[in-house]
């Protein structure tokens, strides 16, 4: 059984790969073998509109063939998928926007018969990360990322999300300008939420995989 | 007075290039230097979280040094601009998404005091292509472009916009599974409404740089 995590942050040792890793280990801890992907390394454009995927006949897949395509071969094999994303400008990365549109879209059909080709239930999860706090990302949840909606139709299963507000954005604040944000309040939230997020992204990985392994014993 | 069209599609001769073609012709008819800029073309991601720009003596431009950075570089100093994209799952493309991260964030402040380090107003134009039809996205019209809503905010001007709705996919239907698409009204919609959607283009294009020429003279 295995999970692959993509992570669609730049930054690959900061607060949303963190969460990646601990939602990793709690696959692990329940037999899976994991995979952590960075997309920012990688070579690639979203959806060229090359229509390959909607042509009577062809195979369901993406026809581009750069750095994605094997990411896409694993993200199709995978028993469950953890995607993850800092909120930028009120939406995921440009990056995850990429990613998802290469990966979904060529499932999604242009049939009135059938809304998805893919085979079978596929669990995923989406983890989010913003410097914002809650508040403010409440307020524009619904636009923050527009396959959350389609997986439900495309995967046949909804997707978990989990949101880690209000995180450590520099490693020194000193140097930067940051009168809009409360230290005391960030400082509090490095120190006493962030570790409860890793927590709980441990038990939505553990979780994932549970289900992954129902789903793999029919 | 310069005004620069960015194509946001993948495509450099469909929809959304024949609609940026004429808003430019539109601009130029009105007096203004014009060019368009392929995305699809560039080597080049979304923002970083560097934070180069928010550092306290830091410049408020993009940092990151590739394919786009010559680009931000003419669209900081044009007169007006159009960003041109087709809607996929509901959005603008990723490879347009990730010019506005790049765009926009260097403007946008951490700071109580002000909102944005752009000191004009800079007119800016977004034409939006879409195979499915205007019912379909007036229900997701408030998520379509995040940055959309951020554009009075940074620029100082309130955003003018334009939909060419129903647009068709391929050029020959009869390859392509598509029994959702009725291809009777895609056809219509080609030979009657898109040639009309390419005169609002130009009125949209010649109406930019007559703003632009108004703010340009004081």
């Amino acid at each position: 059984m295995k999970i692959i995590a993509i992570n669609g942050s730049p930054r690959k040792n900061w607060n949303t790969a963190a969460l990646l890793k601990c939602a990793l280990e709690g696959a692990a801890s329940v037999g899976a073998e994991t995979e952590l992907i960075h997309l920012y390394p990688l070579n690639f454009k979203g959806c060229a509109s090359c229509f390959s995927c909607k042509r009577i006949g062809a195979v369901r897949v993406c026809a581009l063939r750069d750095d994605l395509a094997p990411v896409l071969e694993k993200l199709g094999s995978a028993d469950a998928v953890i995607f993850g994303s800092p909120v930028y400008l009120m939406s995921v990365t440009s990056e995850l926007k990429a990613c998802l549109e290469r990966f979904v879209y060529p499932y999604i059909t242009y049939m009135k018969e059938k809304a998805s080709h893919f085979p079978r239930m596929l669990p995923t999860a989406f983890i989010y990360t913003s410097g914002a706090p809650q508040g403010l990302i409440e307020q524009v949840r619904a636009g923050l990322n527009p396959c959350e909606g389609l997986m439900d139709r495309v995967f046949y299963e909804k997707p978990e999300a989990l949101f880690s507000y209000n995180t450590w954005q520099f490693q020194d604040y000193d140097k930067y300008e940051h009168s809009a944000f409360d230290l005391g309040d960030k400082a509090k939230q490095k120190d006493e939420q962030f570790p409860r997020d890793c927590e709980t992204a441990r038990r939505l990985g553990a979780r994932l995989a549970q289900r992954a392994k129902e789903l793999a014993a029919g | 007075m310069k005004i620069i069209a960015v194509n946001g599609s993948p495509r450099r001769n469909c929809n959304t290039a024949a609609l940026l073609e004429q808003a430019l012709k539109g601009a130029a008819a009105a007096s203004a230097e014009t060019e368009r800029i392929d995305l699809y073309g560039l080597d080049f991601k979304g923002c970083l979280s560097c934070y180069a720009c928010k550092k306290l003596d830091g410049k408020r431009v993009c940092a990151v040094k590739d394919g786009l950075a010559p680009v931000l570089e003419k669209l900081r100093s044009a007169d007006a601009v159009i960003f041109a994209s087709p809607i996929y799952f509901v959005r603008i493309t990723s490879g347009l998404h990730a010019c506005l991260e790049r765009f926009f964030f260097p403007y946008c402040t951490f700071s109580n005091d002000k909102q944005t380090f752009c000191t004009r107003r800079l007119p800016v134009g977004y034409i939006y292509t879409s195979g499915g039809k205007k019912e379909l996205i007036d229900h997701y019209r408030h998520n379509l472009n995040v940055f959309e809503s951020f554009t009075e905010m940074v620029f100082n001007e309130k955003p003018r916009v334009m939909f060419s709705y129903n647009t068709s996919h391929f050029s020959d239907y009869s390859r392509y599974l598509h029994s959702a698409y009725d291809v009777e009204d895609k056809a219509r919609q080609k030979a009657e409404q898109f040639p009309r959607d390419c005169e609002a283009a130009y009125e949209f294009g010649a109406g930019l740089a007559v703003r632009a020429k108004e703010l340009a003279a004081g």
